[in-house]
């Protein structure tokens, strides 16, 4: 299964949020693969703590690949090359987490037929080697969404099974923004329908996952008054209801990421021990983590309306 | 007890979906499907509030409230909710349809043999009821709205079939209530001289004056009625022709299902399969009236206007039971308050005419009609103290807000409840009865109405405390374990007294309880009453308040943000506040401004012991 995180502006957490979901599912025992399209500032690498590869591979990165600079991208065994002490340790059970970054200072570049073919044999390989590909895209209507876009409508691509996760912020901007980016005329809808997607498979094929979302009732969450707290719910009213009136409301949301300092400032993955030891992280925040990694491929969360 | 209608309904979602939803699907019980009166209030719990309460809403899954998915939760997730209730609605229609294709309305189990030891038969359970109809057209009302917002958020081509579907059978249903409640409308004519016109007279008059010049204030009292039901009463019924004799007397309203010759309507432009024959005799009774208008009243809600859910026929018959549902109200909203003393109302329990019961549930359905007419025409204050004084006494005669006695007869009206005749089913077999047992539930939703209805403090502060008695009582009521935990009926939890009665779980005490909510849901909406007294109060101490800020704002203030200015902005923009209030809240207005004085009378305060120390 191929799930691609999109946004459409910077900040959104996109990337903490699918690395952290990668690594939920590489627990649960998928072979788990994190591709790197964010073109510009490959940032994965951070979160997964390899040192190595912080900005980027520093040769043989998906840019080399693409451009045909290299026939096989670099990839990174998570399990075995990050610092974080805690990964360091596979646990029982555990699946595959490969890593395959950018180049350091690669930056965007414009898509041709031979790239274009290169995604094609990239995406199919990992498919057969790996469960579930997480593919990070750089923010907005971006090079790299056009060359996914294509790349699944690619008579070689048919028969893959595909999602798109959208990441936004719990803002008025924000829920405006990604409603942009997928409904609007230059959005991802309108881009998939013209390389060819049935434009029902593919609405059916995106859910959007609310990042960084203020919780007042949340038993562990920030200590607010009540006017506060009423103040609070009031707006998260309208904001559903904004987000439902932009064709962006709580059906299609597959998931809700609580504000967590750690997410906000670390960008980090969060683990059971966070949680459980050291307490710097909210046992809601790993909840809902675990749940949108599990709902990725739960089909009751997924389809039409 | 204060009633939360949020919350209580959610409760009472959350035990219902346990109780009747596995894996999405309803369950289907022992007596599911023999009465389509049981079945469609079994519906209409969950139903009515979602399309009463905007919060409860599940006809926009974007938009659900977590709290209801919560509780909701065996009825399905948030996408899943709609579609599962289409297909709980579809079954429904499929067993409440005959062979002809045509909708039935069965009272099934609720139809109790007169003797003893009699039983009823097959055919007698598929006879039609009024309470069936009403019923009817509230849930097809529901059904159609629901459908209405539903279809437009989704696009899965089996779902959108079962929306097409649903919405067939459900106008067709609808429609054939519609139908079934003119033919069930009747006239009754009848002498003065006669059993039951004696009786009406003593009724009416109260004894007070001579039989003739009761007569006399009958006839020239509803001579309007009589005049209309003379000229516009032509469809769905055969008036009696005597009713042109002023010297005759009459009652209007529903007999308990379709009446014995009533013709067949046939002037629609979509013929409507199945208009049987019906059994019942020409006797208007105060309960089936009652009924027949909470039903009515629902097909010229504004919701129904503005989703425009009615079609072109039945908006044609919406037109002729509206009728019916003016002569009836008038009709007897005039016979409860008859003459200049007092009402034949408040001469408790109320005694039927036509049939020679008495009990404080018919004094409550008549008080129901009342009630019906009050909220129509914007009651007068007097009409509604002297209301709110018969529901006390009503509630206090139930033993619903006062302790049973020993051996209490009263007991009976809650169990095994009040029951009447069915005049007329004997043409099908065994006389029938009709059975009565939701005296406090039908209690509570009368209060709230007039509560509603009420804008005088005092009046509805007895009301308030009067509605809040009444659903501790019934909240006490709830069965507490096993089948139906949640629900209703428990008797034995307020009357202890009532000995072999276990848990019976009554679907129409859940909704009528369901209906009290919503209400009172209505009622917590409105603005709160204000008192005049304390507007005028508050709006003095407003004024004392501005001048005594206008004189310390004429004193220096040093800095532009020290702490004395922001104090003065800070007493300002409350102040403003306050007298924004001071029309809708005056309370709030006054305790606004109490604070307020304290504060500059802290500065002036300090100002005075400054000038004595220098």
């Amino acid at each position: 299964m191929l799930v691609f995180a999109a946004s459409d502006k910077g900040g959104t957490g996109r990337s903490v949020t699918s690395a952290n979901l990668a690594y939920q599912r590489a627990l649960t025992g998928d072979h788990v693969a994190y591709v790197d399209f964010d073109f510009g500032s490959p940032t994965a690498a951070a979160v997964f703590d390899v040192p190595g590869a912080m900005r980027g591979a520093k040769e043989h990165g998906l840019h080399s690949y693409l451009e045909g600079e290299t026939a096989e991208p670099v990839r990174i065994d998570v399990w075995r090359q990050t610092e974080h002490p805690l990964l360091r340790t596979r646990p029982n059970q555990s699946g595959r987490l490969v890593l395959f970054p950018g180049d350091i200072g690669g930056g965007e570049f414009a898509t041709g037929e031979e790239a274009l073919e290169r995604c094609v044999d990239l995406l199919l390989r990992l498919n057969s080697e790996f469960d579930v590909i997480f593919v990070d895209l750089s923010a907005g209507r971006s090079y790299a969404v056009d060359m996914v876009l294509a790349a699944t409508a690619h008579p070689r691509m048919r028969a893959l099974p595909f999602r798109w996760l959208v990441f936004h912020r719990w803002t008025r901007q924000h829920v405006i923004a990604a409603s942009g980016l997928v409904h609007a005329e230059h959005g991802i809808l309108r881009g998939g329908v013209e390389r060819g997607h049935d434009e029902d498979a593919l609405r059916a094929a995106i859910r959007f996952v609310r990042a960084a979302v203020p919780d007042p009732e949340a038993p562990s969450g920030p200590q607010v008054s009540s006017a506060q707290a009423t103040w609070m719910q009031a707006c998260d009213e309208a904001l559903r209801r904004l987000a439902a009136d932009h064709r962006i409301g709580d059906s299609v949301v597959l998931g809700i990421v609580p504000l967590e300092p750690i997410l906000q400032w670390q960008e980090q993955l969060i683990t059971e021990e966070d949680v459980l030891s050291t307490q710097i992280a909210n046992k809601e925040t790993l909840e809902a983590l675990e749940e949108i990694a599990r709902r990725l491929t739960d089909d009751t969360h997924w389809g039409r309306l | 007890m204060q009633i939360k209608p949020r919350q209580h309904l959610l409760d009472i979602w959350q035990a219902m979906a346990r109780h009747s939803f596995d894996d999405g699907k309803l369950v289907r019980g022992d007596t599911d499907g023999l009465s389509s009166v049981a079945d469609a209030e079994r519906l209409l719990c969950i139903l009515y509030p979602a399309t009463e309460v905007p919060a409860f809403r599940l006809d926009q899954p974007d938009t659900t409230e977590r709290d209801v998915l919560r509780a909701l939760e065996r009825v399905g997730s948030r996408l899943e909710i709609p579609p599962n209730l289409i297909a709980a609605l579809t079954q429904f229609m499929r067993t409440h349809t005959g062979t002809d294709d045509s909708p039935t309305f069965s009272g099934g189990h609720y139809f109790r043999p007169a003797e003893p030891d009699g039983t009823v038969s097959h055919e007698q359970r598929q006879l039609g009821v009024v309470d069936s109809y009403s019923m009817s057209v509230t849930l097809c009302l529901a059904t159609l709205g629901f459908l209405k917002v539903y279809e437009g958020t989704t696009t899965r081509p089996e779902v959108l079939k079962a929306v097409a579907e649903l919405r067939e059978a459900t106008n067709a249903r609808l429609t054939a209530a519609m139908i079934s409640l003119l033919r069930s409308f009747t006239v009754n004519v009848f002498d003065a001289e006669s059993e039951q016109g004696k009786r009406l007279i003593q009724v009416i008059g109260q004894g007070g004056q001579s039989d003739r010049i009761v007569l006399q204030q009958f006839s020239r009292r509803l001579r309007p009625l009589r005049a209309t039901i003379i000229e516009s009463l032509s469809r769905g019924i055969q008036v009696d022709e005597g009713i042109r004799d002023e010297s005759q007397l009459f009652e209007c309203g529903w007999a308990w299902g379709i009446v014995k010759d009533a013709p067949e309507i046939t002037d629609l432009s979509v013929a409507v399969p199945g208009q049987p024959d019906g059994i019942a005799d020409r006797l208007p009774y105060v309960y089936f009236t009652v009924t027949a208008l909470d039903g009515i009243q629902d097909l010229f809600s504004d919701r129904t206007l503005t989703l425009g859910l009615l079609d072109a026929d039945q908006q044609k018959l919406a037109e002729m039971l509206r009728l019916r549902w003016e002569l009836s109200q008038q009709y007897w909203s005039a016979v409860a308050r008859f003459g200049a003393d007092r009402w034949p109302l408040e001469d408790l329990p109320w005694q039927t005419t036509g049939l020679r019961l008495e009990s404080e549930y018919f004094s409550l359905t008549v008080a129901a009609i009342l009630v019906h007419d009050l909220v129509r025409r914007k009651a007068t204050d007097d009409d509604l103290t002297r209301t709110v004084a018969i529901m006390e006494r009503l509630a206090d005669r139930g033993r619903v807000t006062s302790r049973m006695t020993r051996r209490d007869t009263t007991l009976r009206l809650h169990t095994p409840g009040v029951t009447m005749p069915l005049a007329g089913s004997e043409r099908a077999g065994g006389q029938l009865l009709w059975r009565m047992t939701d005296f406090s539930a039908q209690l509570l939703k009368r209060i709230i109405q007039l509560a509603e209805l009420s804008r005088n403090i005092g009046a509805q502060d007895r009301l308030l405390r009067l509605a809040e008695q009444s659903f501790e009582h019934l909240w006490k009521r709830r069965i507490d374990e096993d089948e139906g935990a949640g629900l209703w009926d428990n008797i034995q939890a307020v009357y202890p007294d009532a000995k072999n009665v276990g848990n019976r779980l009554s679907w129409s005490i859940t909704e009528r309880v369901t209906e009290c909510l919503v209400a009172a849901r209505i009622l917590y909406e409105q603005q709160p009453i204000r008192s005049p007294e304390l507007a005028e109060l508050a709006r003095e101490l407003l004024s004392e308040a501005t001048h005594l800020f206008g004189k310390e704002q004429l004193e220096a203030s040093a800095a532009a943000d020290g702490s004395r200015a922001r104090a003065m902005r800070s007493i300002e923009s409350r102040l403003d506040h306050a007298r924004n209030l001071v029309d809708d809240r005056p309370a709030t207005a006054f305790a606004l401004a109490l604070p307020v004085l304290q504060e500059l009378d802290t500065l002036a305060q300090a100002r005075g012991a400054a000038s004595q120390e220098v």
